[in-house]
């Protein structure tokens, strides 16, 4: 009976001997997906960069234009970017913003002064602000969440309990100051606790101004991520991190199954992947999430396969052919001998993803394209990197074993001497 | 049949009936029964029947059959969503005040050569500033004397005045153990509500995120509550009567003509507001605490106010039975006492109900922690005669008169505030909190959100149509390909997935949408490993071999690669799962889970088929 075969068996096609070209297009493609990722930047989502993400609906259909624009006018959202999400009947959108708070350190300088004036005003000279949050370096994106305010006498003595009530406060902070805030005396440690409406919170208030009966404020805003600056700068590096431990972990333990030869050559074919799916996502503009990067280390774990296949079949050549054949001779029969497995892989994990990358949507969407490209990348370079790197990595341990017998020689004959 | 593949093939069904058992009740629950998504009314929070019921058969199962379902994740079905930060400031103010206190004490009251001293608190600069009456006493306060308070540091000396700050890493590491302990305390009061999957994080430094996947409307009132009893214990001394009663002849001075508060007593009280059904509108405390806002200029310092139910046996003359007396509602009162805390919640190390043999009434039980217990014998030996103030929050529980010194650490505390019925409950409560509930800093809700699935209805759908359209094309595509082997492959990839949906049901995981997008990627290499047997089967064929040879062969020969490549992609996910945060690390657990099931469905599942396949018919392998 015959089979359905989509590479014929006995292929014999010259990859290695023509390898020349195609792994120097490879090299100068991922090199440049490098430098593009620098040159173009990379979206950073809200995990990565800081920021605040606001995911909402509407009741209505709004013009998308409409709510850009709101957000987009109003300076309290720094760098602010509206994404339409979802299916069309859905009106969902994701607002992001790089502020985190509507508190930065500048504006609380200047709610410092204004309460300072205000407390001084309303109590005659009696009360003086004294303990305001600090805000430093350490704090740099501004105040998130609640901060205390405490007052003492004009000679700085420590006031009776309560100098003020909290309606006092509030009032002082809503119409002296002009702060939205909420205000909660707290008896064992004297303070004020004041909790500013967060930056959702105006986004809502923005929203119910404007859109009024299309938008629920009560039901509206779905999801409020906000990650500090510093946050932001530790998942980065945690990332990047995970990649490279896990890069580094498989050059191990592929160095203990196979042997020096093939660890690099196989993990250097995967970095070349990943840098061009790198460059992939920089063009193509998709946002850094937690999602994406674990994309990114399903790829590292995924791509791998058709290198250890490939080597594979090498190995076991290696060990069947005579110790007169080239490796190279010998390596371009196992490239070929894997090929039909190597695109039925590829092509049917690709179809279990494709329907996922065209119709899902949001961050699995983005997961999805990201896969399909990257197992493009990965299979191709498990072809065209790995196995030529391979070769040049058995030619250069040969040149340094012949070199090192040389001196050796040359040292025996020394002593001879 | 070798006795191996009847083997194989028994392990097989076991796994398989297995997984059908562990996948049961998500079936039951989630599929052939879906709770419905009607609301009901908010206030009716606690106990809500489940809508629709259960079906009888179902119900009757034992425990352990159905204690397990695989949940949605927050992404796919919306849920609570709540932030909450550890006031770790008021916290470290406490053990300041305490520290102070302490120290004073030690100084003044010691044997062989007390001293005269006092203190100062810098509450701003987390200070304690001791005043001695000799400026040479000042060398008492020795790195030694402060072994004992290991969170004090001498910072400066100056005449005869000691400042002491905060030792170095102490505000660190008390961030970090407060933080710590929050997230353990909110984690077991959590495991009450019974919600699969919840998830409870640090965010960035005093943050912790709750999330509560799958929380129906009616039960986020009753979720909250739970979460945020804070309930912080402290012990303080109650003023003098003949201190209290002026400042609440002030106080009630102040109430206008008409007036919810009583006065009486010496003191001023308020009586919870019921409606018809006896439910508590606006509870008499609050109104208390209203009017203590206002006016707490009257307050003299040092001291604060507390809140107390009434004893309700106290309250005999105004009815006429006591059957009359139940039906009352609570009543309650203020109380002056000491703003010192003379201990916290902290120092309880053990709490539990007890009962007085003589009156059958419930108490609580105390064992304090070393410093707590010399502390506290100290105090009670100070203050014979004195009346101790037990305080949750605001809220006076207890205030039993020290009638000697206290050795030991052991304290109990009567309750006696009601009916027996009552108390009990009163004490229950306070063990509880004491116990889980000792939190080491009051926490503070700070955001609240109820999520709704973030991805909507219509594109969790679609995410799903596309999941269901992937199986089918790579199904469609290896049977067309390898055949009757492909049909083979086909079911040992259903194996597959329901594997790894019991394993992940067995551990309580949720669903979320990035963990399907591990199953996915799971096909992906399972598909990978059936290949890699199948084209070497197809070699071994070509080169004239026996279809069972060729199986036998295509399998030995296939088993490393398959290995190697599953133990690459394993290391990935290991590395994932420590990198990830809630959703990354699903999709890490996923796809360990896949692992480890591919590469058993690839070597044991198709094997043992093929086996079969070949005893029947050994001629011919479509392959």
């Amino acid at each position: 009976m015959s089979q359905f075969t989509l590479i014929k068996p006995n292929t014999k096609l010259p990859i290695i001997p023509h390898h020349k070209p195609v792994l120097t297009a490879l090299l100068i493609l991922s090199v440049s997906s490098l430098v593009i990722a620098f040159v173009l930047g990379l979206n950073w989502g809200t995990s990565f960069q800081g920021g605040t993400s606001i995911s909402m609906h509407f009741e209505q259909p709004v013009a998308t234009e409409e709510v850009r624009k709101l957000f987009v006018d109003d300076p309290r959202f720094e760098n602010v970017t509206v994404q339409s999400v979802g299916n069309e009947s859905e009106y969902r959108y994701i607002v992001r913003t790089r502020t985190t708070t509507s508190l930065t350190c500048e504006k609380m300088d200047r709610y410092r002064e204004a309460t300072a004036q205000a407390v001084t005003k309303k109590t005659g000279g009696a009360l003086k602000l004294d303990g305001w949050p600090a805000c430093n370096a350490e704090v740099e994106d501004g105040i998130r969440g609640d901060f205390f305010v405490t007052f003492v006498t004009s000679q700085g003595e420590k006031t009776p309990e309560a100098p003020m009530t909290e309606e006092e406060v509030l009032k002082m902070f809503s119409k002296d100051v002009g702060m939205q805030v909420a205000v909660r005396y707290e008896e064992n440690t004297h303070r004020y606790v004041v909790t500013p409406m967060g930056i959702q919170i105006e986004a809502v208030q923005l929203l119910n101004d404007h859109f009024g009966d299309k938008f629920d404020e009560k039901t509206g805003v779905d999801e409020v991520v906000t990650v500090g600056a510093d946050v932001g700068d530790k998942f980065r590096a945690d990332a990047l991190v995970s990649i490279l431990l896990a890069l580094g972990l498989m050059l191990l333990y592929i160095g203990i199954r196979f042997d020096a030869r093939y660890a690099p050559s196989a993990v250097a074919s995967l970095g070349v992947s990943i840098l061009m799916t790198l460059g992939f996502v920089a063009i193509a503009g998709i946002e850094i999430t937690l999602e994406t990067v674990a994309a990114f280390l399903s790829l590292v774990g995924y791509g791998i396969n058709d290198t250890i296949v490939n080597f594979d079949r090498v190995r076991e050549n290696v060990a069947l052919a005579s110790a007169d054949v080239k490796l190279e001779a010998i390596v371009n029969k196992a490239i070929n001998e894997c090929l039909s497995r190597t695109v039925i892989t590829s092509t049917t994990t690709i179809m279990a993803i494709l329907p996922m990358a065209i119709m899902a949507n949001g961050a699995t969407q983005d997961f999805a394209i990201i896969m399909c490209v990257g197992i493009c990348f990965t299979t191709l370079n498990s072809i065209f990197v790995s196995c030529p790197l391979l070769i040049y990595m058995d030619r250069w341990f040969k040149r340094m074993q012949e070199r090192a017998e040389a001196k050796k020689a040359l040292s025996g004959g020394v002593e001879e001497a | 049949m070798s006795r191996s593949w009847w083997f194989r093939t028994a392990f097989l069904i076991f796994l398989l009936l297995l997984s059908c058992v562990l996948l049961m009740p998500t079936v039951v629950e989630m599929v052939l029964y879906p709770e419905s998504e009607e609301e009901v009314a908010e206030e009716s929070a606690d106990e809500v029947p489940r809508n629709p019921p259960l079906p009888k058969w179902y119900q009757d199962l034992p425990l352990w059959m159905k204690s397990k379902t695989l949940a949605l994740g927050l992404d796919l079905q919306g849920g609570l969503m709540l932030r909450y930060s550890v006031d770790v400031d008021s916290a470290i103010d406490d053990k300041l005040a305490s520290n102070a206190s302490s120290i004073r004490s030690a100084l003044v009251s010691d044997m062989t050569n007390p001293v005269a001293v006092s203190y100062r608190l810098d509450r701003n600069a987390n200070e304690i500033h001791l005043t001695f009456e000799n400026a040479d006493d000042t060398k008492r306060i020795s790195a030694k004397f402060l072994e004992d308070y290991p969170m004090l540091a001498i910072s400066t000396v100056a005449g005869s005045t000691v400042t002491l700050g905060l030792s170095p890493n102490y505000f660190k590491d008390a961030e970090e153990s407060s933080v710590k302990q929050a997230v353990e305390i909110i984690r077991e009061r959590i495991d009450q509500l019974g919600v699969a999957q919840p998830n409870v994080r640090v965010e960035s430094g005093r943050n912790i995120v709750v999330e509560l996947p799958g929380l129906s409307r009616s039960r986020v009132a009753a979720a909250e509550k739970l979460i945020s009893t804070t309930a912080v214990l402290t012990f303080k001394l109650v003023a003098p009567k003949t201190e209290a009663v002026p400042v609440f002849a002030a106080l009630g001075k102040k109430l206008p003509s008409s007036s919810n508060i009583g006065v009486g007593g010496g003191t001023l009280y308020a009586d919870d507001e019921v409606d018809a059904t006896g439910r508590v509108v606006v509870s008499g405390k609050d109104i208390l605490k209203k009017f203590v806002m206002e006016n707490e200029a009257d307050i003299p310092s040092g001291r604060v106010i507390a809140y107390e139910k009434v004893d309700i046996r106290e309250r005999r003359g105004d009815v006429e039975s006591d059957a009359e007396l139940a039906k009352l509602p609570t009543r309650w009162r203020l109380r002056l006492v000491g703003s010192d805390t003379v201990l916290t919640g902290e120092n309880v190390e053990q709490a539990y109900p007890a009962s007085n043999p003589d009156t059958n009434m419930p108490y609580v039980s105390l064992k304090l922690d070393k410093s707590g217990g010399d502390r506290f014998e100290q105090v009670t030996g100070e203050h014979i005669g004195d009346q101790l103030a037990i305080l949750m929050d605001d809220v006076l529980v207890s205030d039993p008169v020290i009638r000697s010194k206290i050795p030991g650490g052991n304290v109990s505390i009567e309750m006696g505030r009601g009916n027996r019925q009552e108390t009990l409950n009163d004490v229950n409560n306070l063990v509880v909190s004491l116990r889980s509930g000792a939190l080491p800093a009051p926490i503070r809700q700070e955001f609240k959100t109820l999520v709704g699935p973030s991805l909507g209805r219509d594109s969790i759908e679609t995410g799903m149509k596309s999941l269901v359209l992937g199986f089918i094309l790579i199904f469609g595509f290896i049977i067309i390909y390898y055949r009757g082997s492909g049909l083979i492959a086909a079911f040992a990839l259903m194996c597959n997935v329901v594997f790894i949906m019991a394993g992940m049901a067995s551990m309580g995981a949720a669903l979320t949408m990035p963990g399907i997008a591990g199953i996915v990627l799971t096909v992906g290499m399972a598909i990978d490993a059936n290949v890699i047997v199948f084209e070497r089967i197809r070699e071994e064929l070509r080169a004239n071999e026996t279809p069972r040879k060729a199986i036998h062969l295509g399998f030995e020969r296939a088993l490393w690669t398959i290995l190697d490549s599953n133990i690459t992609t394993a290391v990935a996910a290991v590395v994932l799962m420590n990198f990830g945060s809630g959703p990354v690390k699903g999709f890490a657990v996923t796809l360990l889970l896949g692992i480890i099931s591919t590469v058993y469905s690839a070597f044991f599942v198709s094997r043992t088929i093929f086996e079969l396949k070949i005893r029947i018919n050994n001629e011919k392998l479509s392959i």
